[in-house]
């Protein structure tokens, strides 16, 4: 009997694509990476924990506790010691930064959110659906697995890159097996391979990737998604006006 | 003799300290610049261990303790150096989502032998399930001004802020005593303040704010301030984006009260506006760079700088107390500013300047800073003041000043 019921859970679970055998779309794969990589429209916090190596140097670390609703960000820095308090608000293109020392909060560029091995463009955006229109481009085999070439293009020129390529494996879960960042030139930016999963209230989330930068040797960033949970977020959480008294 | 002998020990420790940052920043860009192949994704091990995160504590605190040596040369040849410890500590606690207390308290000791404590902030907040109704009592700092350089919309008096003065001033971040209401409305916030005035020599005993702010594409704040019986002063500000690298910002006040004495040749007027306006360009690789200029109408005109430069030569005037006064001694400002990303070891350059365009006085400051590790950092500074003895920073008494500050985050 408990197998049944877990049974039943597994198959009331799955999303509707995995319980017909046609190939889903490129629309419903963008769904799917969203659902991986938070909860589409409701509001949601994790903690994010990010690993920088660079060849021969030490590597940094940093950890940071992430509110997120819908294209609305606010991050906060609980390491290292001299950043703590320090605070990031994003809505769609625009960001202040609260310095906890002075009480100021700073209005600054989009060009910063990418900057960093992995930069804030890489922990704020979540909705790629709103932003990017997908295409799937053929299929290929990633490290020992089969997979969808999903391209994804920007619908406008705020979003935080302009083409992204990601691999999904072809099996019903779908999971991303990795994805390539552009620059709006065409370069490779950086590349993401998503290293581990974890199962948040019965639905499976990315939690652990690691970003690879092409071009410098050596040169790569972990990070580890922790307690995310969905959260009933304010909208007036994502007001500038309350970073700061 | 002494101050001499001090003079050339802490000149010779800061061309040290100078030399080995300078030494560490060139070794670190040659080791980063002999890194040009790709990684093999499969052969990175993961550094994270399977030990579950822990939940973030309600209770949290930034502190910090720090010190720093100035070494200052005199434009009259009585060089002299200065000194601080200070402790910043800083405990924050919620209960629930919708209380909060907080607490900023800070200890210095100029020089070792003038401890002191303050209580920079002290206060408890109040915020409804939707977070559309707020209240705060107690001491707040609240900072409305949206710039780099002059802020010019924090119109609450005494006026503190003086950062471009000395960075590491924390009595300039000590707040007022004030009970604050706050509605919010999507990206629209509307808040009132009633902030206690009682000082010698004044007859009212409070001080009110209302501010209206928008958070968006472009985003504003416009404040009506008054002292009961008299009339109001105000303050807008905005800033907004251009194309990914570029943004702009702009704050204007208009105050009943100007800012500096009067002199003979002070005409009656009842409105003194600022003005600032600025711009920025943020390159990926290669840092900040940005701009300002503020119109100062509480400044000194022609006429009554040549009074006041009378009373300087003729010893009536003193000079520091020109200096410490709120504000702008003059009408026209410039401010430029670069400051490089943060470097992988950690450091960070920042060069500014200061023009008076009224008398050509500048001042100049170059900050390399240094992170040694997740607490440890450091700051040496040097700044360099020209202009004649009655320009403005000419009138500092300084032609050169260098500090070194040692930061510990706790």
């Amino acid at each position: 009997m408990k197998r049944f019921f877990s049974f039943l859970l597994f198959v009331f679970s799955m999303p509707h694509w995995a319980l017909n055998n046609t190939a889903p779309n490129a629309n419903e794969l963008v769904s799917i990476l969203d659902s991986y990589r938070g909860y589409n429209d409701s509001g949601f916090t994790m903690q994010t924990t990010t690993v920088s190596y660079k060849k021969n140097r030490k590597p940094r670390t940093n950890q940071v506790l992430v509110k997120v609703l819908g294209d609305k960000s606010h991050v906060t820095f609980e390491s290292p010691a001299r950043e703590k308090g320090r605070m990031i608000l994003s809505r769609d293109n625009n960001m202040w930064i609260y310095f906890p020392g002075t009480r100021k909060v700073v209005r600054i560029t989009a060009a910063q959110k990418l900057l960093g091995e992995a930069s804030n463009g890489d922990i704020l955006g979540t909705a790629l659906s709103t932003h990017y229109s997908a295409k799937i481009i053929g299929e290929t085999k990633i490290e020992e697995t089969d997979t969808f070439k999903l391209e994804l293009l920007a619908n406008h020129k705020k979003a935080s890159y302009p083409r992204i390529v990601f691999y999904m494996d072809k099996n019903s879960q779908h999971k991303p097996i990795k994805s390539d960042y552009f620059s709006r030139s065409g370069k490779l930016l950086k590349s993401a391979f998503y290293k581990g999963f974890m199962q948040v209230n019965g639905e499976e989330k990315i939690h652990k990737m690691l970003f690879v930068n092409p071009l410098i040797e050596g040169s790569y960033t972990w990070m580890r998604f922790d307690n995310m949970r969905k959260s009933q977020l304010p909208q007036t959480l994502f007001n500038k006006s309350n970073l700061v008294n | 003799m002494a101050s001499i002998a001090r003079a050339r020990f802490f000149n010779s420790a800061f061309k040290k300290a100078l030399f080995i940052l300078v030494l560490a920043s060139v070794q670190a860009s040659v080791q980063a610049s002999t890194q040009t192949k790709p990684s093999n994704a499969n052969d990175i091990e993961d550094p994270f261990d399977n030990t579950p995160l822990e939940e973030p504590s309600l209770l949290t605190s930034q502190n910090r303790l720090f010190y720093y040596q100035q070494y200052n040369q005199a434009s009259e040849g009585e060089d002299f150096s200065t000194g601080q410890l200070a402790l910043d500590l800083q405990v924050q606690t919620s209960q629930g989502k919708n209380w909060q207390v907080l607490t900023r308290v800070v200890a210095t000791d100029n020089n070792h032998d003038d401890a002191q404590t303050h209580v920079l902030e002290a206060y408890g907040s109040w915020s409804s399930e939707s977070r559309r109704y707020g209240l705060k009592a107690g001491r707040i700092k609240p900072q409305w001004s949206n710039g780099y350089n002059w802020n010019l919309a924090n119109l609450l008096r005494p006026y503190q802020d003086r950062p471009y003065l000395d960075v590491d001033n924390l009595e300039q971040l000590k707040g007022w005593d004030l009970i604050a209401a706050n509605f919010n409305y999507g990206p629209w916030q509307m808040a009132g303040y009633v902030v206690d005035l009682s000082r010698p020599g004044q007859s009212a005993t409070t001080q009110q704010v209302l501010r209206m702010a928008y958070t968006g594409n472009i985003d504003g704040s416009w404040l009506v301030y008054q002292v009961p019986g008299s009339k109001p002063s105000w303050a807008a500000n905005m800033s907004s984006l251009f194309g990914d690298h570029w943004l702009i910002r702009t704050e204007a006040s208009v105050e009943q009260n100007r800012e500096k004495s009067s002199t003979p040749l002070t005409e009656n007027q009842s409105e003194y506006i600022k003005w600032v306006v600025g711009l920025a360009y943020q390159s990926i690789n290669s840092g900040l760079a940005s701009v300002e200029y503020l119109y100062n109408q509480h400044g000194y005109n022609e006429a009554e700088w040549a009074f006041i430069e009378e009373l300087i030569l003729d010893g009536s005037e003193s000079t520091s107390q020109s200096q410490q006064a709120v504000g702008q001694l003059r009408k026209h400002y410039l401010y430029l500013q670069y400051l490089s990303e943060e470097s992988w070891d950690l450091w960070q350059y920042r060069q500014s300047v200061q023009l008076n365009l009224d008398d050509d006085s500048q001042l100049h400051r170059l900050e390399v800073n240094k992170g040694f590790n997740d607490e440890l950092s450091a700051r040496l500074q040097i700044e360099y003041f020209t202009g004649c003895d009655t320009c403005e920073y000419g009138l500092a008494g300084l032609t050169m000043a260098s500090r070194l500050a040692i930061y510990w985050s706790f």
